[in-house]
């Protein structure tokens, strides 16, 4: 795993150089970034989709559509959790710049929001799987759904998209 | 960002992985949901570990107040992704609940290769949203050449992301899905247009409303596209099936894309940052109207092009065939046919009772119906022993006949003849679009008639041509520029087009049209100048278009006309909304 050495900024002198640089330096870290972010969300649809040539084949169309159904439905709980954190945290980190320690209170606070906020959606998924029969019908899938909900507040995208702004 | 992406990416691949290794049959559904949570759940932590190693993510104890802060911050934003969730999460739940899972996975899977195509144009924005925000706080106007370009850009790259899509979808949806997935091909065709469609609210959305903090207008615009999507996405799912929740987001998206391309026009941004038109000493509002006429006019080629070429005879563009005909004779309904001898029967050719009036006629209307007749006469097709007799053209009645109509539909293919019909088409419009621009000007106006009065003459020129082919053996050179067959494989109704005639009355018409609006010397001729008055006022003038077009029983005549119409109340609309910034 590389190093994340590069992501630290350089300590700032003056209030100018908190205008992101011009020039051919900051046309490369831009183009940098939307390189390794273009990856990212290549692998974010293109491995699905080879994840989906393989399962549509094993499970046929009806299956499919029921773990589809569940994605679709986890998603909304995940849409909870995320919260608006991916904007507004993002936004927020790359206004304050250099000041690592405000960008670190800043992250822990959106994580520790996101974790509280999975918490609740993940009792209201237990509630909902007890007593709503769509849930029970399905409630294999949505039970591991318990361990899904979780996982964007562990996935500091926001945060580190305002880092590298 | 990169050693973020190496675990993102190694996640998934571990994922894609643990899939083919544990799940080999139905009962391993549940697996699936379960390795992709545990492996997200995973991934997350390690990076978040790792920023933490790195003295990147320096911990410190979370107050309830700064949590708090954040949720607060967060949630004007959330309202938004909430909205969008809506109409995007929550059209394939309700699609499982109306029409069942294989629903679903056809849905869902033509969904997903959309969103694979469409990650190309994400990291474009997402890259750019931060450095657009800090240029926005320190200097608006130096944000100007990054936005115009990252603009331009997503417009571009998701034109040709659309195309490819509609035209692949049967080979990507085989492809990812195999066979028994085929159905999905459909709904990957609706679901073509929304990269572009969305290029726009991704755009001035994240790149503009939000960095800019315009989030109230961005959040009421994306409400309003949820409030939407809820109203129309069960009707159009109970009629249309997994295609219809296709379509929700196609309308979804296109009415968020348009209110933010309103707004944002609206609020003059755009001039305020100094992005202005390529020739800024000539500021000319006419020219976003006729843009976004033929983007219309693109989008409904497009639809059109969507539509069957089998079943009954329906001038409708969407879902249902597309039949542009022509000819001089018409049924009881005024739609006319065509069909070869052997298929009338030896009927004769019979007129539309609304044209074969005789007394009685305005002077105007009887000239321009001699007109149009004249030229039809001079059309390739009734000088060559293929007369016309009068059909009954009926749509579909009956829902029954409808859902027929839908069965028996088939994407039109690339033929001659349907490229020739949409070259038709864009020159329709193009002439109109042209003549409201161009108009404009007086030096302009001083050529277009003779430009116009040029183009008749051609007209003219190549149906006595063609007229003399019957007794000159010049078919061997004119063959070649005929793509009009009228049903001359197999003479079965549907199977052929009657292509070629109907702009030559359009076009006669028109001349006659501008010649009564402009009083121009270069179209007087004998024949017609004892019709001419004192001008018209614009409402005598569009009436008289109308008439004229609905005359020539054109196609192309009626998509220019309504262009026509939709340029002027575009235009109106635009300047409105220049009186009222400018008040």
């Amino acid at each position: 795993m590389p190093g994340l050495d590069f992501l630290r900024r350089k300590p700032s002198n003056s209030a100018a150089e908190a205008v992101p640089p011009a020039g051919g330096h900051a046309r490369a870290g831009l183009i940098g970034n939307i390189t390794a972010l273009g990856f990212l969300q290549i692998s974010a649809y293109v491995l699905p989709l080879a994840i989906a040539a393989y399962t549509t084949r094993v499970l046929g169309v009806a299956d499919w559509g029921h773990v589809a159904l569940t994605q679709m439905v986890l998603s909304f709980f995940c849409l909870v959790v995320s919260w608006g954190f991916s904007w507004s945290a993002t936004r927020k980190i790359a206004a304050i710049g250099d000041d690592p320690h405000e960008v670190s209170r800043v992250a822990i606070a959106t994580i520790a929001g996101q974790v509280i906020l999975a918490g609740v959606m993940g009792a209201l998924l237990l509630v909902l799987i007890e007593t709503v029969p769509f849930f029970a019908d399905a409630a294999p899938f949505y039970a591991w759904g318990l361990v899904s909900s979780p996982a964007p507040p562990c996935s500091p995208t926001g945060c580190c998209r305002g880092w590298s702004g | 960002m990169k050693a973020f992406s190496a675990i993102q990416i190694g996640g998934r691949i571990l994922t894609l992985v643990l899939i083919i290794l544990l799940v080999h049959a139905p009962d391993d559904a549940p697996l699936i949901i379960a390795i992709q949570g545990t492996v997200s759940l995973v991934a997350g932590f390690v990076s978040v570990w790792l920023l933490h190693r790195d003295g990147i993510l320096i911990w410190s104890r979370p107050s309830a107040r700064d949590i708090f802060e954040e949720i607060k911050e967060g949630s004007a934003i959330f309202l938004s992704t909430t909205a969008i969730g809506i109409y995007v999460n929550l059209t394939p739940v309700i699609l499982g609940f109306l029409a069942g899972p294989v629903a679903v996975g056809q849905f869902a899977l033509a969904d997903r290769i959309r969103q694979a195509a469409q990650s190309v144009l994400q990291p474009v924005s997402t890259a750019l949203f931060p450095r657009i925000s800090r240029l926005v706080a320190s200097d608006p106007r130096s944000a100007a050449p990054l936005l115009k370009i990252s603009g331009i850009g997503l417009v571009v790259i998701s034109t040709g992301i659309t195309g490819a899509l509609w035209v692949l979808a049967p080979q990507f949806v085989v492809l990812i899905g195999g066979q028994q997935f085929a159905a999905a091909a459909e709904v990957l065709r609706w679901l073509a247009f929304l990269p572009v469609v969305m290029s726009f609210s991704t755009f001035l959305g994240l790149q503009i409303l939000l960095p800019n903090k315009r989030t109230k207008a961005f959040n009421t615009i994306l409400v309003s596209g949820g409030i939407l999507s809820l109203v129309i996405i069960a009707p159009l799912i109970k009629t249309f099936g997994p295609e219809g929740a296709a379509m929700t987001l196609l309308i979804v998206e296109g009415f968020v894309s348009l209110s933010m391309v309103i707004y944002v026009l609206k609020t003059g941004y755009f001039r305020g940052i100094g992005i202005r038109a390529s020739r800024p000493h000539r500021p000319d509002p006419a020219r976003r109207p006729c843009r976004l006429s033929f983007s219309l006019f693109s989008g409904s080629g497009a639809a059109g092009l969507r539509s069957g070429r089998a079943g009954p005879h329906r001038p409708v563009l969407l879902r249902r065939p597309v039949r542009i005909v022509g000819g001089g004779a018409a049924g009881p309904d005024g739609r006319p046919d065509f069909h070869p001898p052997a298929d009338r029967g030896g009927a004769p050719v019979a007129a539309h009772p609304s044209r074969a009036r005789a007394g009685g006629e305005p002077p105007e209307r009887s000239a321009a119906r001699t007109a149009a007749g004249a030229a039809l006469h001079l059309s390739p097709r009734l000088h060559r022993q293929h007369s016309a007799h009068a059909a009954s053209v009926r749509g579909a009645d009956s829902r029954r006949a409808r859902a027929r109509d839908r069965r028996a539909m088939a994407p039109l293919a690339p033929s001659t003849q349907n490229i020739s019909q949409l070259a038709y088409l864009a020159i329709s419009v193009m002439t109109t679009l042209t003549a409201s621009v161009g108009l404009r000007s007086a030096r302009v106006r001083a050529v277009v008639p003779r430009a116009i009065l040029a183009g008749c003459l051609v007209t003219v020129g190549t149906g006595l041509l063609d007229y003399a082919s019957n007794f000159v053996p010049l078919d061997v050179v004119l063959d070649a520029f005929r793509t009009a067959t009228l049903c001359a494989s197999g003479g079965r109704r549907g199977s052929g087009r009657a292509a070629g005639r109907r702009p030559d009355a359009g076009s006669v018409c028109l001349r006659q049209h501008l010649r009564r609006a402009s009083g121009a010397a270069v179209f007087r001729t004998p024949r017609l100048s004892g019709l001419r008055s004192d001008a018209p006022s614009l409402a005598a003038r569009l009436r008289r278009l109308a008439v004229f077009a609905i005359m020539s029983s054109s196609s192309a005549a009626y998509v220019g006309l309504g262009v026509f119409l939709a340029s002027v109340g575009l235009e109106w609309i635009w300047r409105v909304m220049r009186f009222d910034q400018t008040r």
